[in-house]
């Protein structure tokens, strides 16, 4: 058997659709240079069986193989790991940059302030305990003080709320990614017939992962016909298949949202991701420094009451509350919120009570209310005086806030690198793309000439004959 | 390792982000003048500085009584003072009185006279100062001393009555009336006696009527003594609060303000990378094989 001239088209056939393929694919992978999860995609050549002649095997030119995209199970899952840690630390360093907020006091103004003039109004009573202006600046100061811990209670509660808001919408985040993540592995497993690879919707797919991976904690499998089972909040299934089981919000005692996966309650399982933190800032760190701030608005009422008590007022009264409400009857829950001055000592200035001795005009009760200033105390946390656990409060929001933008910094750097493993593997390179557009170009050119010098052969045939 | 298009970009706009973001915190600093602009830019310095505030928010107050204490006990100082120098007139006229030139007229003249200082310091006794009797202890609204048929009685208190100067420190700001006007020695009984023994020309009561008003010129000057001595501890103690409010506010300082100096030249230092690392990556992201390709 010998090489015939239509054998020979038929091989220069194969390189032009080889290299069309080619250009196809980089073509592809250019236009998707910018999308996200996208792999890059190569073409697998292979040479066609040779032909047996007396002269020996003649080649038949080449085939397309396959196409396969460049990805790394490895990297990707790691990707998603530090995806979902970066939720997580980005979320929290939010959510406690917004509490430090409340007790920000660095300029000067604030509850710090109104505690330090509060007790020295009592100092300047002292001086003047029967005068009614010395009196009414007590009850002025007592107020304001009062009114710093109402504030600072209102906006934590309302920061609690605001954080719960974005819990709930998390959840419709997370419902809408998982029933993404069934449609494709519906797609994926339909369209993988055989040995094709469905590289595209792998992509896609595999974003929809990473982005779930923000949100929440994520551990996805992929089982035998290529769809992955995805698990939340530590092994609860939210996609099994084509499935997709959707996160029922519910509310708590206290009105926050809980999470309901499968008819069972997650809420305290989430371990990772933007909801891990906004969880762990609605759960750990408001109800924390909300605590601290009723014990000590509890303390200082309580103290603050116990010496008043013990005064006598101008008009001879005695055994009068100066806050309210009293922790011993109310609890400490709650007593940032609703501390008050007594309006009985409010609508009467004479009941504040200066006078130790019991001789009205006497100022000594005045001197050891002053003087609660600069005593120590303890609450359940911490020891010091008003003062310096104010500042136990202050400093440790600002240790956790300063923590948790620290880890967040150094996640966004670890995400990046991880992010620049997988471009070495999957990323598009412009320029590999260019000089494979070049080759293919070449092959087209060449293929080209070889049918034309063909053509041209043929026709010199036809000529001959004729 | 393979570097790619949008892994490029985007190492590109994470470090100007990061670069950005240091340029920033330094242009607040610069532009507040202050380091400590939230807690979490130093916790510790935070909780300090609360209780450098409170500190000093403590010595203002402080401050202001020792002045109330000062001001108070200078008045003390003048009415004791004013009873010392009724009392000297009382040595003279009784002194007078035992000259032996002395007419009974003269000494008539001289017991009005006694009954003159008397009364005068009883009014000394039963000052009041803006409201408050300042000779009755700590019950400033009651007359201190009550004259009944020319018997003098003390109504007041013999409490003592203080001002906080210092954390642990208190300082009276009165004297016991009583103990000054009828210690060891009582004035009015005193001057009472004198004039009886004018009336009736009684020396050896008159002598007994010196020595005791030297005596209670004695107790005066014991009373002064005190005042003088917590006079002087107070203004000390407001030397300490000036001092101690000069170095509080410096440590407040060290605590909150930023070094402009340093500050403005790692600003500048800030901007320079950040304008180095724009015009990198303006340089280097548009060069592609493409451009070269014909």
């Amino acid at each position: 058997m010998t090489v015939s001239l239509a054998s020979t088209l038929s091989t220069a056939l194969s390189a032009l659709q080889a290299s069309t393929l080619g250009l196809a694919t980089a073509n592809h992978n250019i236009s998707n240079v910018n999308t996200p999860g996208y792999s890059r995609q190569q073409i697998n050549l292979t040479e066609n069986p040779a032909t047996t002649t007396v002269n020996g095997s003649v080649g038949n030119g080449v085939k397309v193989e396959s196409i396969t995209a460049f990805r790394d199970r490895f990297i990707e899952a790691r990707l998603n790991q530090e995806t979902s840690s970066q939720g997580r630390y980005s979320s929290l360093s939010s959510g406690l940059q917004q509490l430090e907020g409340i007790f920000n006091e660095t300029t000067g103004d604030g509850l710090s302030a109104s505690m330090d003039q509060f007790f020295n109004a009592f100092s300047a009573l002292a001086n003047n305990p029967e005068a009614a202006s010395a009196r009414s600046v007590v009850v002025d100061d007592g107020k304001a003080l009062a009114q710093e811990f109402n504030a600072r209670a209102g906006r934590l509660q309302t920061l609690q709320q605001q954080t719960d808001q974005s819990v709930a919408d998390t959840v419709t985040s997370i419902n809408n990614l998982a029933s993404q993540i069934a449609v494709l592995n519906r797609k994926i497993a339909g369209a993988e017939v055989g040995s094709d690879t469905a590289n595209d919707l792998r992509d896609q797919r595999g974003a929809a992962i990473t982005q779930l991976s923000q949100l929440v904690d994520v551990s996805s499998i992929e089982d035998s016909t290529g769809a992955v089972q995805v698990t939340i909040g530590g092994g609860h299934t939210l996609v099994a298949g084509s499935k997709a089981d959707q996160l029922v919000t519910g509310q708590d005692a206290n009105g926050l949202t809980t999470l309901n996966l499968g008819g069972s309650d997650i809420t305290g399982q989430i371990t990772n991701g933007q909801l891990a933190g906004l969880l762990t800032t609605r759960d750990g760190a408001i109800p924390q420094a909300m605590s601290s701030l009723n014990d000590l608005a509890a303390l200082i009422t309580s103290k603050v009451n116990a010496q008043h008590e013990q005064g006598t007022g101008l008009d001879g009264s005695t055994g009068i509350d100066f806050f309210t409400p009293s922790p011993a009857t109310n609890g400490v829950n709650g007593a940032a919120w609703a501390m008050a001055v007594n309006p009985t000592v409010i609508n009467d200035l004479n009941k504040l009570a200066a006078s130790g001795s019991g001789i009205l005009t006497d100022n000594t009760n005045a001197l050891a209310l002053g003087a609660l200033a600069t005593q120590t105390f303890s609450t359940s946390s911490s020891t010091g005086t008003f003062n310096q656990l104010y500042g136990t409060l202050v400093s440790q929001a600002g240790s956790q806030s300063q923590a948790a933008q620290n880890n967040s910094s150094i996640q966004d750097a670890v995400v990046q690198q991880v992010q620049n493993q997988r471009d070495a593997v999957s990323g598009v390179s412009l320029d590999e793309e260019a000089v494979s557009i070049m080759n293919y170009q070449r092959l087209y050119q060449s293929a080209s000439k070889v049918i034309s010098v063909i053509d041209s052969l043929t026709s010199d045939l036809m000529n001959m004959v004729q | 390792m393979r570097i790619t298009d949008t892994g490029a970009a985007r190492n590109f706009l994470q470090n100007v982000a990061i670069q950005r973001e240091r340029a920033d915190q330094l242009n607040q600093q610069m532009s507040s003048g202050r380091k400590l602009l939230r807690p979490s830019d130093d916790p510790l310095a935070a909780q300090q500085s609360l209780q450098t505030r409170a500190s000093l928010s403590r010595n203002d107050q402080y401050s202001k009584n020792t002045q109330v204490a000062q001001s108070k006990l200078e008045n003390v100082d003048s009415i004791a003072d004013s009873l010392q120098l009724s009392i000297d007139q009382a040595i003279q006229l009784t002194t007078q009185g035992l000259s032996g030139s002395t007419t009974d007229s003269t000494r008539t003249i001289l017991s009005t006279q006694i009954q003159a200082i008397k009364d005068q310091v009883l009014s000394l006794g039963n000052t009041s100062i803006g409201g408050e009797y300042i000779f009755a202890g700590s019950k400033t609204d009651t007359l201190p001393f009550v004259s009944n048929n020319g018997a003098v009685s003390y109504s007041g208190d013999s409490a003592a009555v203080y001002t906080r100067i210092d954390d642990n420190t208190l300082a009276q700001t009165n004297v016991n009336g009583q103990e000054l006007f009828m210690g060891s020695k009582d004035i009015f009984a005193t001057l009472d006696n004198i004039r009886q023994a004018l009336t009736t020309d009684d020396a050896t009561s008159l002598r007994q009527g010196l020595v005791d008003l030297n005596n209670a010129l004695d107790q005066t000057n014991i009373v002064r003594g005190h005042i003088g001595a917590t006079l002087d501890h107070l203004q000390s103690r407001s030397n300490d609060i000036q001092q101690q409010d000069v170095s509080l506010t410096a440590q407040q300082s060290n605590l909150e303000d930023a070094n402009i100096v340093q500050t403005a030249v790692q600003s500048n230092q800030a901007q320079v990378a950040l304008q180095a690392s724009l015009n990198a990556g303006a340089r280097i992201l548009s060069v592609s094989l493409l451009d070269y390709l014909k």
